[in-house]
């Protein structure tokens, strides 16, 4: 089978609609017997994938985000938050931004923030005076910037796709991730002063160190995880489940918003959405591998270097390749499979592996908000109860500042490479 | 979930439990090197195996509850009739895919019987048992999804 049919048989089960793991599965099915191979490659390798003790720090990042939205936290965050930046113009706007920003330190989904601080943001807003598909459109937009600044799924995936050092991705997040806070709440203030959104009252010194000590112990989860995987006191996974028993201790013990009997809830809709995503990254290494019998990495890396030898060049090359793919493939899936297929090249130019996964893992979720596969579209359309299309709509306007992010993080490496050559050396 | 779906809640309490067991053992391999000093062996083989089952059984809830990540776009636009049969096709190619799985986890469950984990005497059959559970279960409620299919005028949930 040439690789134009095994994708041309995807793209067709892709579009009857089925689940996008069997699609994958199913398309690596048919080459692998057109090409009369074993079978057992199909369960082997798909198990293979998730036989990770890195991996399963995931679950435990999901845990985390999912037990500050059961237990308070996030309620929490969102007034600080509203504290610092509700007295600009359009303050609720920038509150959004600024609480995902938060959120992102301790959750590593963007669907997590998009639900539990996404629900509590398009609430206040809309209760404000906020067209509802404008606080749906912000929610979204800042819901992205969860999987840049650390912990984050993408990048773990991305990491054990790579071999890359987690630690210097996840630094090398943190300059990036404030970058796209600091570029949608410049978007934010203009459209506020066209739009003539209101501001709030400038808040007391009091309220605002008030509502920081409530949300101190949350702020510590950071601290935590990164401290303690930085110091090479624990490996991530551990980190994500010390962290994730943190969470959990927070709602149980100090805030007293959690029970004991919403544990097997919350453990059981970690395990729904791991399931979901895990099944994805497990069947796409063996998309991946079927891609790798049919040479298509060397291929590729042999084009991309006849491009251009220009590193800057390519890599421009393969932002406007992910950024397609991001449209149609869910963001997990295209780093399992196009991580093995672009690293040749990658490393053949001199690109550092760690500058490169920030910006494909930035590139992919701008791809979250864009049709027809963008899940961070749907989950806020489900929270904002609005039309898929509507929320498509509104959310353009904000992949002009993620983008110019995106093209800044490309452009200057040193941007990415900045804070994990300080903290860990070169 | 639908009235009476007995297995898939059986699924997801055990991938939660195993979930749980997974938080409590790193949570052990923690404490006893870096509080007692005195690493464990077999704590991050035991996460590992434990995790292949918590995804698989996951994997499985999530298809009965239909949340897998799918695109919808193009089978939403045709007419019922229309979309009637691609959602016959998609469900028959899903039950292909699903059986011929079933059949080489079993078969990969059978040969590795004799193989054992490294820091404790499981054999291997038990670890890819996982894949044989989740794809019976998934199989199952495929089958389950094409007779209503069947019966039903627009086959949808």
């Amino acid at each position: 089978m040439t690789v134009g049919t095994f994708l041309g048989l995807w793209l067709l089960l892709v579009a009857l609609g089925l689940p996008l793991f069997v699609t994958l599965g199913l398309a690596s099915l048919a080459s692998l017997w057109a090409q009369g191979d074993v079978l057992l490659a199909l369960p082997q390798r798909v198990t293979a994938a998730a036989n990770s003790f890195t991996l399963l720090a995931a679950p435990f990042f999901m845990l985390a985000g999912l037990a500050m939205n059961t237990s308070g936290v996030t309620n929490r965050i969102y007034a600080f938050a509203e504290s610092l930046v509700g007295w600009l113009r359009g303050g609720l706007a920038h509150v959004n931004v600024v609480g995902s920003v938060i959120f992102a330190g301790m959750s590593g989904s963007a669907v997590a923030d998009a639900v539990g601080l996404g629900a509590i943001e398009i609430k206040a807003m809309t209760d404000e005076g906020y067209e509802r598909e404008f606080a749906a459109a912000v929610t979204a937009a800042s819901a992205t910037i969860g999987p840049i600044i650390p912990p984050s799924v993408p990048m773990l995936v991305y990491a054990v796709t790579a071999d890359a050092s987690i630690g210097r991705l996840f630094l090398g997040g943190v300059v990036p991730g404030l970058l796209m806070a600091a570029a949608l709440m410049l978007q934010l203030a203009w459209m506020s002063r066209r739009r003539g959104y209101p501001r709030r009252p400038f808040p007391r010194l009091h309220v605002v160190a008030a509502r920081g000590w409530a949300a101190l112990p949350s702020l510590l989860t950071p601290a935590i995880l990164l401290g303690g995987m930085l110091a090479g006191a624990f490996t991530p996974t551990e980190a994500g489940v010390v962290a994730a028993a943190y969470a959990l201790l927070l709602g149980l013990v100090i805030h007293r918003e959690l029970r004991l009997r919403d544990l097997p809830r919350l453990f059981q809709e970690t395990v729904e959405a791991n399931g979901v995503i895990l099944i994805l990254v497990m069947t796409s290494s063996l998309f991946a591998f079927v891609l790798a019998r049919a040479q298509v990495p060397q291929v590729l890396a042999g084009w991309l270097v006849g491009l251009s030898t220009n590193p800057t060049v390519v890599l421009l090359a393969i932002n406007v390749f992910l950024l397609l793919v991001g449209c149609l493939l869910e963001a997990l899936a295209a780093i399992v499979i196009l991580v093995p297929v672009l690293l040749p090249a990658v490393k053949l130019l001199g690109i550092d592996p760690v500058h490169f996964g920030v910006v494909m893992v930035l590139n992919l979720m701008i791809g979250t908000l864009t049709p027809p596969v963008g899940i961070v579209l749907f989950v806020v359309s489900r929270v904002a109860q609005l039309p898929f299309e509507v929320v498509v709509r509104s959310t353009a306007p904000f992949l002009v500042p993620l983008v110019a992010v995106l093209l800044a993080i490309t452009l200057w490496p040193d941007l990415v490479l900045f804070l994990p050559r300080l903290v860990l050396g070169p | 979930m639908r009235d009476g779906d007995f297995a898939p809640r059986v699924a997801s309490a055990l991938a939660a439990a195993f979930l749980f067991a997974i938080f409590v053992v790193v949570l052990v391999q923690v404490f006893f090197r870096y509080v007692l000093g005195r690493p464990l062996m077999w704590t991050e083989e035991a996460a590992r195996y434990l995790y292949i089952w918590t995804c698989y059984l996951g994997t499985a809830v999530a298809f009965r509850r239909g949340v897998h990540i799918r695109i919808g776009v193009v089978v939403d636009r045709l007419s019922p009739p229309a979309r009637r049969v691609a959602e016959l096709v998609g469900l028959t190619c899903t039950a292909v895919y699903l059986a011929v799985f079933l059949a080489q986890a079993t078969e990969l469950a059978r040969l590795s019987h004799g193989t054992l984990a490294i820091t404790f005497p499981l054999p291997w059959s038990a670890i890819y048992g996982a894949a044989v559970v989740s794809c019976l279960l998934m199989l199952w409620f495929t089958v389950d999804a094409i007779q209503r299919a069947l019966r039903g005028p627009s086959g949808r949930r």
